[in-house]
């Protein structure tokens, strides 16, 4: 996660979130409303600034955390979707926990931004370099 | 301390504050005239010193003209109230607490444990909401396995306040024995009703309201025994205030003699057929789910898993310990079973799978239908309490098994043990997830304390599902106590209180308790702490504080995801943001340790030692650390 982006999870990031509530809605503006199962399009290079405010206005950190590595949902650090694999999956989630994005309310533009956010995820540690998880996975 | 408080503090210590015979004696001469009954007589009254001039004494025409006739007033002094045998009941059943918000319908009885009782087994504890007296009896009695601590409850508020944490103990199977004052002809007439228990008696096991002292010993008995016998769950005793009130005759009737009754066991025709099919099956697993009531249930169900080298999976992720976590036929084993054998648990059948269930929740008619395990699909369902069963099930399979069938046994126990072997090491390697994030990942936050932990005498005191289950995934879960498992009914509003009812059972035993609390549910009652502070009960309270009710986030998430609108609104009503909420703040205003928030992980562990010298010490210690969602 960039280090802005943890100053403002850290220090209150609704408060930055609400900033950028105004971008996603821009994005829904300029959307056609359409069914979420359209076959994803060719993706366009995102903005991954952009991307960051998107990951917390639109819920993505709920079940896949601040920094795409924890909670309910997949590990995105450890994703190997493409990019239009990740958009395919946003319109056509295969589990009921994943909810559908359609185009009304996130554009390919702005998935586009979302995966190239969720591109600077840094990979995590292989566990065997945490010496604590080490340790743990040696007990009896 | 205000001026004020030091002359109370001086004059409590001196003894030197008017006493309260002497308070009695004063306001007994005023009303002496005009008494109607008069039990004793009060000698000595005009020996009051004042120190001071007086005003002139009104003459009683005087009084008259001001006030109007004098009522008829009944002022007697009862030296041997009814509520002093209360006491003694009390004690004859083994009540170590009375955890209360006080009310005036039971003032009579708590006026007993305090001067009569001398306020020691049981010893009163201070609560600032029933519904934390009740939740601390059931973290309480998880510990415990009986009800020896006892909320007292004022009436139709406090039936009504606790109502939400009796449903929690009675989904929960936990042993809650309550009693409740009224006062018919109180001052405030809608604190009392007829027949008040209706209120919960859809989640009570038993109710009663004795009418005589008599009655109310062999009540008290019958609703501890209840109470504490499988299928346990909370009941109730009803004291008239004018019981407790009155004197207490000549004839004082006996004290209950406690004995428990057996515990209903399996038949011993269902108990071979069982085994029977155990020893003839090819990948029996066993699904435990409230089974262990004692650290006994937890030996005898390894030694019928080792005998069997079946696998036990627990079914839920909130269960108590019934099998140690780190056994290697913990989990769910390896390849299709064959034959379930359910203990104290739901979750269904599986399709072409035969299913026995031996479980005490059918047992209680009243049990809820819709709630986990009262309704076990079986095609053998025994109804008896599955820690009771046990030993007459390991010998009947013991008597069956052959050496053939005991090599074919030995060949799955290691493929079960490598399939636990892996799926341990993957559960313990996906804490690398998140490990450097900030705000601090529930699995880093777990293995952090583990090491601080694990050479005590530990036990966690909270549930485990909205923290991810990390700590049974990374810690020896090897004891009954070790987890006290989840809110029952799901009720929000537990987690604190339970904690501080178990951290004050562990207490007995000298052992470190800890409680890795939610945000959203600390706030339902958080004075709880200060009586967690008050009462020097110790506990590490670590603050799980996403800011938010966040499976609620999720949900609202979810909600606008479906109907295709604003997806960036599910913050609104579900967040605990704008102002954040200052934990360490409000343990210290509660009078305990408190410090945080701690959102970089370097900053954990020192934060955390510092908590537990606090705990070590005997205090409760609270440290925020903001945490991941999940």
């Amino acid at each position: 996660m960039k280090r802005g982006l943890h100053r403002r999870v850290m220090f209150g990031f609704v408060v930055g979130a609400v900033a950028v509530f105004a971008v996603s809605a821009s994005y829904a503006q300029v959307q056609p409303s359409q069914a979420g199962t359209a076959p994803a399009p060719n993706v366009p290079a995102g903005d991954a600034t952009r991307g960051s405010a998107l990951y917390l206005a639109t819920g993505c950190w709920q079940c896949h955390g601040f920094a795409g590595a924890t909670g309910s949902g997949a590990p995105l650090v450890i994703s190997g979707l493409s990019a239009s694999g990740f958009v395919n999956y946003l319109r056509n989630p295969r589990t009921r926990a994943m909810p559908l994005y359609s185009t009304k309310v996130m554009s390919d533009a702005a998935a586009a931004d979302l995966y190239a956010y969720i591109k600077t995820f840094k990979r995590p540690s292989d566990a065997k370099d945490i010496p604590l998880l080490q340790q743990i996975i040696n007990e009896k | 301390m205000t001026d004020q408080e030091d002359k109370i503090q001086m004059a409590r210590s001196k003894k030197h504050v008017v006493g309260r015979r002497g308070f009695l004696k004063g306001a007994a001469v005023s009303a002496a005239a005009g008494a109607a009954t008069l039990v004793t007589e009060l000698p000595g009254a005009q020996a009051q010193t004042v120190a001071r001039p007086q005003a002139p004494v009104p003459s009683a025409a005087a009084v008259a003209r001001e006030a109007g006739p004098a009522p008829v007033v009944d002022v007697r002094i009862i030296e041997n109230p009814a509520s002093d045998y209360m006491v003694d009941v009390l004690k004859a059943l083994g009540i170590e607490y009375i955890a209360s918000n006080p009310g005036s319908s039971f003032d009579g009885l708590q006026e007993s444990i305090i001067n009569y009782g001398k306020n020691t087994g049981p010893e009163w504890l201070t609560c600032l909401h029933e519904e934390s007296s009740v939740a601390m009896a059931h973290g309480w009695a998880k510990i415990e396995g009986k009800p020896s601590l006892m909320p007292i409850l004022h009436g139709v508020t406090g039936i009504q306040h606790a109502s939400m944490a009796v449903y929690n103990a009675y989904v929960d199977r936990v042993p809650v024995l309550m009693a409740t004052g009224f006062q018919l002809d109180g001052g405030i007439t809608a604190h009392g009703a007829t027949d008040m228990a209706s209120i919960v008696r859809g989640y009570l096991k038993w109710d009663h309201q004795p009418t005589r002292l008599d009655q109310f010993s062999s009540s008290m008995l019958r609703a501890y025994r209840l109470a504490a016998t499988p299928p346990m769950a909370p009941t109730m005793v009803l004291l008239d205030k004018h019981l407790e009130q009155a004197p207490l005759g000549p004839n004082r009737p006996a004290l209950p003699k406690l004995t428990l009754p057996t515990i209903p066991s399996a038949d011993i025709g269902s108990l071979r057929e069982t085994a029977k099919l155990l020893v003839a099956a090819e990948n029996p697993r066993i699904n435990a789910g409230r089974l262990a009531r004692t650290e006994r249930g937890v030996v005898l169900l390894v030694e019928l898993a080792e005998l069997l080298q079946a696998p036990v999976a627990s079914v839920g992720t909130n269960n108590r310990v019934s099998f140690p976590s780190r056994h290697p036929l913990a989990g769910a084993g390896t390849g299709q079973p064959d034959l379930i054998l359910s203990l104290e648990a739901g979750g269904g059948s599986v399709p072409g799978v035969k299913t026995i269930a031996i479980t005490a929740a059918e047992m209680l008619a009243t049990s809820n239908y819709n709630v986990l395990p009262n309704s076990p699909q079986a095609d053998l369902l025994i109804e008896a309490d599955g820690e009771a069963s046990l030993p007459a099930l390991i010998e009947e399979v013991k008597r069956l098994i052959t050496s053939d069938r005991r090599r074919v046994f030995q060949e799955r126990g290691v493929k079960h043990a490598d399939a636990n072997r892996q799926v341990r090491e993957q559960a313990i390697a996906n804490a690398r997830l998140g490990w450097d994030g900030s705000p601090i990942s529930l699995a880093r936050l777990a293995a952090e304390l583990w090491p601080l932990i694990k050479n005590e005498d530990w036990s966690l005191v909270c549930p485990q599902d909205f923290i991810s289950n990390w700590p049974n995934r990374l810690w020896n879960m090897d004891k009954l106590y070790r987890h006290t498992g989840g809110r029952g009914a799901e009720g929000m509003g537990y987690g604190a209180p339970a904690a501080v009812g178990a951290a004050l059972a562990n207490k007995k035993y000298g052992r470190l308790s800890i409680n890795i609390q939610q945000d959203g549910d600390l706030n339902y009652a958080p004075g709880v702490l200060w009586t967690a502070a008050h009462h020097k009960i110790p506990l590490l309270t670590i603050m799980h504080n996403n800011r938010g009710y966040h499976a609620e986030v999720m949900f609202m998430q979810r909600a606008a995801n479906l109907r295709n609108r604003d997806v960036d609104r599910a913050h609104i009503g579900t967040r605990l943001i704008e102002p954040n909420i200052d934990y360490a703040k409000m343990a210290q205003g509660y009078g305990m340790y408190g410090e945080g928030p701690i959102a970089d992980p370097a900053q954990l562990v020192p934060a955390l030692k510092r908590g537990l010298e606090h705990v070590k010490r005997g205090e409760p210690a609270l440290i925020d650390v903001l945490t991941q969602p999940r």
